[in-house]
């Protein structure tokens, strides 16, 4: 099944540290945001495999925003 | 005792007013960035209001307690949970050892949770406060925010938690929040017509500033002023760029520090004294608005105000947060 | 009317032989700042007179009054507005400045602080390094891995003499602020006045105890942090979080207003091994004179011929500095 992990706080994306075809498991970190002078790291709530980036650097993001799709193994 | 799960973004342990009296020590008075929710959340548990709570930023803090309790969430609605059942928020609830709380990210509104604890959290007091400074490691927990695995105390409650179980704020005295914060703000120290032109001055009470990703309790950061902002082509002694001064004491809590084009509020930590021009303050009672305003975000705007009405603001302040706002 | 609008000089005393005009200058519901001049300028005298009448309001113990914060030209008044009305406090600072009419009448409490220094130490010498790999590879501020001949050539002068000018005057503190226990120190001697620009941008870290310059001022960090000074050594702890040590028991503070520092060379060694007797030990005696500044006397010294044919020539070599000495 198709999840996005989303951002968590508002900011600018980092970085996307996870590649399309990565294999990936729940709390991983998956993507690192800037707000308030600090990185931010997003952690996947889901196992599964990225199917597909979103987010590039200097994104500007919303709480809520997906920044990657996985494909999930249930 | 409460037992720390996850830290979250930034949790902290902050009181109100905070540490006073050491700007000349390059102190500045820290403090709950929202004393309001803060102060209500205190009221709800039968503290006064000042007294250490957790102020949580961002969201995520997860804990359990230790004992039977009574507390109060207030602030963004992080859609707090315990033990996996939604709580209200504004309103005091009982807790029994074990419980676990826990919240999410940010909701549509605000950037602040604070969780109040019957007695409050009872970590030392530094120079007169409890409250900490995180820009300069000191003060509250560690000099530090929360991190899993720490454990706080909480302070002995004047009266039986119990008691304060089931009390609710009065409908008005909850406050609203919004995307564009409206923040009462007195000119001064630096203005038109020396150091701002007055075109620049009306800019700066008529334009709506978004404030940037990069705010935090030091400083929260806003859109660049035009060029004509300036009454001045430069600093003259004080430096090359026309916000620049001779080095002065900053009027903070609540001073609008113009650095370069960028208008910079600074706030619960920012830094004292510094080489950049200071346009606008932000009256006492309006600091808690800047507290919930989130970076990359929500908008400020500042409105024109005077010292009666500003100190008349701070009276009825106080007596919102008595325990004249319960229900 | 609409000249009025953003008008924040709520009230002004005009100069006399004596002092500047004084502003009276509105900076938020609870704050009031004290200005000396329309035109800035970072004279000591100025400094003097503020922290003496700063001493006077302070002894009165103001309800409301909950700090002052000076500054070399401005002090800083904060206050409960509930508690005193800022038109209070103007009519307080006005009775403090009229008491004090003339010039020979300011004297100002102020100890003379003796700091060892050990000067291109192997500490700040980390900082140096750590900022060329991790901030600014190419900083024009760095010769020889460290900052000290660059201090020199903007100045016009050798390192030799560089060091001759710091361990020459004493450093008067102008009021704190900035980082904890911080303090803003100017040099007495117009003969020693080294001026070098700041980093840019600034560093990630500097180690406790570090010594730098930046503009006009020296600085002393009080602890490990960030920071924009050009350094040239490092001193003894100047503040201690744990106020474990006796000369921290009142606060973690070592300086207070209008204190002047005097640094004597030493080696990294003893510098190291003080270290150890403030923090671990608490049985270091940090040498500390009381005494005084008698306004009157220091203005007469540094009109003085001698004073001032050293100023002009430095400030020839300083001239001739600038224009070599890259940007930052």
């Amino acid at each position: 099944m198709e999840k996005s992990i989303n951002a968590i706080m508002p900011g600018l994306c980092a970085r996307v540290v996870v590649a399309e075809g990565d294999k990936i498991s729940k709390s991983q970190e998956i993507a690192v945001i800037n707000c308030m002078k600090t990185e931010i790291s997003v952690p996947s709530e889901y196992n599964g495999v990225v199917k597909k980036i979103i987010s590039k650097e200097w994104d500007e993001l919303q709480v809520g925003d997906p920044m990657i799709i996985i494909e999930t193994a249930e | 005792m409460l037992q720390i799960k996850n830290g979250g973004i930034e949790t902290l342990v902050e009181d109100w007013p905070g540490r006073l009296g050491y700007l000349g020590k390059g102190m500045s008075a820290s403090g709950a960035f929202d004393n309001v929710g803060l102060g209500l959340a205190n009221i709800l548990v039968g503290n006064s209001f000042g007294e250490a709570g957790l102020e949580i930023t961002g969201g995520f803090f997860e804990a359990q307690f230790g004992i039977d309790t009574a507390i109060a969430v207030t602030g963004s609605d992080m859609k707090p949970v315990l033990n996996e059942k939604a709580i209200p928020m504004w309103e005091t609830i009982s807790v029994s050892k074990g419980d676990i709380i826990k919240f999410s990210h940010i909701g549509e509104f605000g950037f602040r949770s604070y969780l109040a604890v019957a007695g409050g959290i009872n970590v030392p007091e530094y120079l007169g406060s409890k409250s900490t400074c995180i820009f300069g490691s000191y003060g509250g927990f560690k000099g530090r925010k929360l991190a899993a695995k720490d454990e706080l105390v909480f302070g002995k409650p004047d009266d039986e938690p119990s008691d304060s179980t089931g009390r609710k704020l009065k409908k008005e005295a909850v406050p609203t929040y919004k995307r564009e914060w409206i923040l009462r703000a007195m000119p001064g120290a630096n203005t038109s017509p020396d150091y701002a032109s007055e075109k620049g001055m009306d800019h700066l009470f008529e334009h709506t500033f978004k404030i940037q990703h990069t705010s935090n309790r030091s400083a929260y950061r806003l859109e660049e002023l035009p060029d004509n902002f300036f009454a001045r082509s430069d600093g003259g002694v004080g430096g090359s760029h026309p916000s620049n001064i001779i080095d002065h004491a900053y009027a903070i809590r609540g001073a609008l520090n113009i650095c370069g084009n960028t208008p910079i509020l600074l706030i619960a930590d920012g830094p004292t004294l510094g080489g950049y021009m200071c346009a606008l303050n932000v009256i006492n009672a309006d600091l808690w608005k800047i507290g919930q305003g989130t970076p990359g975000r929500d908008f400020i705007k500042f409105k024109l105000t005077n010292q009666e009405e500003a100190t008349e603001a701070r009276i009825n302040q106080k007596k919102l947060l008595s325990e004249a706002s319960l229900l | 009317m609409n000249k009025e609008k953003y008008n924040v000089i709520l009230d002004a005393i005009p100069e006399t032989k004596a002092r500047l005009e004084i502003l009276f200058r509105q900076a938020g519901d609870g704050f009031l700042q004290v200005e000396y001049g329309r035109k800035q300028r970072a004279a000591l005298q100025d400094s003097f007179r503020m922290l003496a009448i700063n001493d006077i309001i302070l002894t009165k113990k103001i309800k409301g009054l909950i700090e002052t914060v000076p500054g070399i030209r401005t002090n800083l008044l904060h206050f409960d507005p509930e508690v005193i009305t800022n038109k209070a406090l103007i009519d307080i600072v006005k009775e403090a400045e009229n008491s004090m009419p003339a010039i020979d009448k300011v004297v100002l409490k102020s100890r003379i602080i003796h700091l060892p220094i050990a000067f291109e130490d192997s500490e700040t010498k980390k900082a140096v390094e750590k900022y060329q790999k991790e901030v600014r590879p190419d900083a024009p501020n760095i010769i020889n891995n460290y900052n000290i001949e660059y201090i020199a050539m903007c100045n016009g002068v050798t390192v030799e003499e560089t060091k001759k000018m710091i361990l020459g005057t004493n450093w008067f503190d102008s009021g704190g602020g900035f980082w904890p226990g911080g303090a803003f120190l100017w040099p007495m001697d117009p003969r020693c006045a080294l001026v070098v620009p700041k980093y840019n941008p600034p560093r990630t870290w500097t180690p406790e105890g570090a010594v730098g310059i930046g503009g006009p001022c020296v600085f002393t960090y009080t602890t490990p942090t960030g920071g924009g000074y050009q350094l040239f050594g490092r001193t003894i702890p100047t503040f201690q979080f744990a106020c474990k040590h006796p000369v921290f028991k009142d606060g973690p503070f070592l300086y207070r207003n209008a204190d002047r520092v005097r640094f004597h060379e030493t080696t990294e060694k003893e510098v190291n091994k003080i270290y150890k007797h403030v923090h671990e030990k608490i049985d270091y005696k940090y040498q500390i004179e009381e005494g005084e500044i008698k306004a009157e006397e220091y203005i007469n010294w540094y009109n003085s011929e001698e004073v001032q044919k050293g100023k002009k020539e430095l400030e020839a070599k300083q001239a001739i500095g600038v224009q070599k000495a890259p940007r930052l």
